[in-house]
């Protein structure tokens, strides 16, 4: 160190760096679960639904409101959608299965959707539902 | 002014909280934001084309069923900023019981039952809004809790008819 200068200091200075990195890593995990699984829907609300945890060979069925199914990121017409459920029912029996089905189906379009899991094998299936913000709602 | 030596006129003694605040705050941050967002949802239990073997006993009579028509809760539409309608009435086996009595009726119901007796049977008519059945049967759980199971009725006639005998 030079003697004419003896408060410089050789550290680098890290700090700025790690407040940019938690700015992006809490960003990222703002912006991840906003993204909604599988194809967008408006998922009915219910006051206290029981939290599901989202299992590695979970299946996601979405019926939209114009009853179109998509498995997963696909679109599928009902006859696919019955082999694609068959088919993954003989591949991995344990595997879940959940519906996000849109809130303005009707009761009936629901069921069909879970009587064809049915015919496939499996012997329960999630429906899923979003807790209603508080406030909302008559009882 | 100098390099500290010995008697440590400039040493500061303080325990630098900065990076453990930071680190703090974000794993606060992170849990606000995922504790809402994790999924939710009702386990449904879909009845089988009875295995060969294994045939279900023709009169259970401790099954309940929930029976949810047009007649008696007008919910065909769907649901507006309001929610179920007020005047709606569900039919718990043989009894007809409004939304706000459905949780306890269901609580008492389900009370003395061992765990795998919890079961609750859904028979809604099938032109009812599935957001609102939903509803329906969240209100029905929160009578009983986690342990509840329910199943659907493929019979549609059960959501207006009350069954014959039993309870």
């Amino acid at each position: 160190m030079e003697l004419s200068s003896p408060n410089v200091k050789a550290d680098i200075n890290v700090t700025p760096l790690v407040d940019v990195v938690l700015v992006l890593l809490i960003i990222f995990m703002v912006v991840t679960p906003m993204l909604q699984k599988g194809h967008p829907v408006k998922l009915p609300q219910t006051t206290n639904p029981a939290t599901k945890p989202d299992e590695k060979n979970q299946i996601l069925v979405c019926v939209t409101d114009q009853k179109e199914m998509w498995i997963d990121k696909d679109r599928m017409t009902e006859a696919d959608f019955n082999t694609k459920i068959k088919e993954t029912y003989e591949r991995n029996q344990s595997s879940t299965i959940v519906i996000k089905a849109d809130s303005r189906l009707t009761y009936g379009d629901v069921k069909k959707t879970m009587m064809t899991i049915k015919g496939a094998g499996f012997q329960s299936v999630g429906l899923i539902a979003e807790k209603k913000p508080q406030g909302v709602g008559a009882k | 002014m100098g390099m500290a030596t010995g008697g440590g006129g400039g040493l500061n003694s303080d325990i630098n909280v900065t990076p453990l605040v930071d680190v703090v705050l974000v794993l606060l941050i992170i849990f606000m934001v995922v504790t809402p967002l994790t999924q939710r949802g009702y386990d449904i239990d879909i009845p089988r084309e009875a295995p060969p073997t294994t045939v279900p006993p023709p009169t259970d009579t401790k099954q309940v069923i929930l029976g949810i028509n047009e007649q008696n809760c007008r919910i065909v539409e769907p649901l507006g900023p309001a929610g179920l309608p007020t005047d709606c009435k569900v039919r718990l086996n043989q009894d007809l019981v409004t939304l706000t009595q459905l949780a306890t009726k269901m609580g008492d119901v389900m009370k003395n039952r061992k765990k795998e007796e919890k079961i609750l049977f859904l028979a809604a008519e099938e032109k009812l809004n599935y957001e609102a059945v939903v509803q329906i049967v969240d209100i029905a759980k929160s009578g009983v809790g986690d342990d509840l199971r329910i199943g659907i009725v493929t019979d549609e006639k059960l959501a207006t008819a009350a069954p014959a005998a039993g309870m």
